[in-house]
């Protein structure tokens, strides 16, 4: 009971430290933050550093990768240009996903023969994707990413089952391939056995996730998650894991574009990548102890606001 | 049959999780030792850091085009400055997905399992395209 209140104590804090940034309005800030020559350039990248880590404990728990957030918040309240947000995006993404995954799989909470079909598809597209947003203009990226992400949202705010799907009749696809699966669900106290269907469209949808993320500067976890889960019925904490794994191959892919176009800047991406990782650690230790409907809550929430805040980006509102 | 495949998937997890677990920890303090060579100066540096925080709100073609940044694989013959480093240590970590799928076809191709040890090694090829810089390289 103690350690239930202690985990809602810590959630409820990363939720206010992530949404309340996001709810003020961007003019509060753009103005305060322009003039940046009187602020030290390591101010900067220590504030980077504990938000990414703050960032990483959410991102595991809502299973979205942290690309979504950070990218919006970063480009709205630091003074670096949205090129090396998008990078850094991906980065953050991609190795809160690589330092979750290890605990990941061995509680069988990601699902290596889910993930690897999919992440094939979606990384060749990633790649397109990635070079596709570097030549695009960043406020039709910005406002395309706010309706993808507000989509999304409505999507798992409208479904009834997500947490653990109904027994489903594998699909032909599934079975050649032999996905299927089952999990200790800790806070259920029983093993969950699973299995997918719709895998075909399913699979091309991972294809075009992953050239939006990789357009978007994104591990797209935002949606991996629901196509996953509320597509191909894989139980939450399955999709939640998996999408990890996916984003982490698809993330790989992606980021070399926009490191080999000098986009990756290290002074604004390693804070980054070491909040991030320490705060997904902690996220991962922290994951078994939510009942999968807390996190459904927590990512409905979080892609609502973080869709609104870009869509109004992308208009220059 | 459901059991042992459920059995040998799991070993196959396992395999890929202890890669990774210790690729991104090298990965992790690579990038800690490259960062700390290069915020503390220890390390000489292709562009200061005061120059990037002077320009860090550019785009990424105007400060390749200031030579702030570097594009393609031209920094790999600058690893002895501190900034190049950093930038080689992240490019390391990213390539931790490639050394679990390479764990994770020869576990698939052991036990026989050939179609996903040809996604597996398909995969890899996708990275190593990616990472070759085919598609980024300038005219």
């Amino acid at each position: 009971m103690r350690q239930k209140i202690g985990s809602g104590l810590t959630l409820g804090g990363v939720l206010v430290f992530l949404l309340v940034p996001l709810l003020v309005p961007n003019g509060a800030f753009a103005a305060s933050l322009m003039p940046v020559a009187g602020v030290a350039w390591w101010v900067w990248v220590l504030a980077l550093f504990v938000f990414s880590f703050f960032l990483g404990i959410i991102a595991v728990i809502a299973g979205v990768g942290g690309g979504v957030l950070f990218v919006p918040i970063v480009s709205s309240f630091f003074p670096f240009h949205i090129d090396y947000v998008r990078a850094a995006g991906l980065l953050v993404a991609l190795s809160g996903a690589l330092s979750a995954g290890a605990p990941l799989l061995k509680k069988g909470l990601a699902n290596l023969r889910l993930g690897l079909p999919m992440a094939l598809l979606g990384s060749v597209s990633s790649i397109f994707g990635a070079l596709v947003g570097l030549a695009l203009p960043s406020s039709f990226v910005q406002l395309t990413l706010g309706i993808v992400i507000i989509g999304i949202a409505v999507l798992m705010f409208m479904s009834k089952r997500s947490t653990v799907p109904e027994t489903i009749e594998p699909d032909c696809f599934s079975q050649m391939l032999g996905i299927s699966g089952i999990y200790h669900d800790a806070t259920m106290q029983r093993d969950v056995p699973w299995n997918i269907h719709r895998t075909a469209l399913g699979s091309v949808l991972f294809v075009f996730i992953g050239f939006l993320g990789g357009m978007f500067g994104l591990g797209a976890g935002f949606a991996n998650v629901p196509v996953f889960n509320l597509l191909m019925g894989v139980p939450l904490k399955v999709a939640v894991g998996t999408s990890g794994l996916v984003l982490s191959i698809n993330g790989t892919a992606a980021v070399w574009v926009y490191l080999l176009k000098g986009a990756v800047l290290p002074l604004i991406a390693i804070p980054a990548i070491a909040g991030m990782m320490a705060g997904s650690r902690i996220g991962a230790w922290l994951l078994p102890r939510f009942h999968p409907k807390s996190i459904r809550v927590v990512v409905i929430i979080i892609l609502a606001i973080a869709g609104v805040r870009s869509l109004l980006k992308g208009m220059g509102v | 049959m459901e059991k042992s495949r459920e059995s040998f998937s799991a070993e196959v997890e396992r395999t890929y999780a202890a890669v990774l677990e210790r690729a991104s920890i090298v990965g992790i303090a690579a990038i800690a030792a490259a960062y700390l060579l290069y915020v503390l100066h220890v390390l000489p540096l292709s562009v200061q850091v005061h120059d990037i925080a002077a320009n860090w709100h550019l785009g990424a073609d105007e400060l390749v085009a200031k030579g702030l940044s570097p594009s393609g694989w031209g920094w790999i013959a600058d690893l002895g400055q501190a900034d190049v480093l950093s930038l080689a240590a992240i490019g390391f970590l990213t390539m931790t997905p490639l050394v679990c799928l390479a764990a994770a076809s020869a576990s698939f191709l052991k036990r026989k399992d050939y179609a996903f040890t040809v996604i597996g090694l398909l995969q890899i090829l996708v990275l190593l395209v990616a990472i070759s810089g085919v598609f980024t390289s300038r005219p």
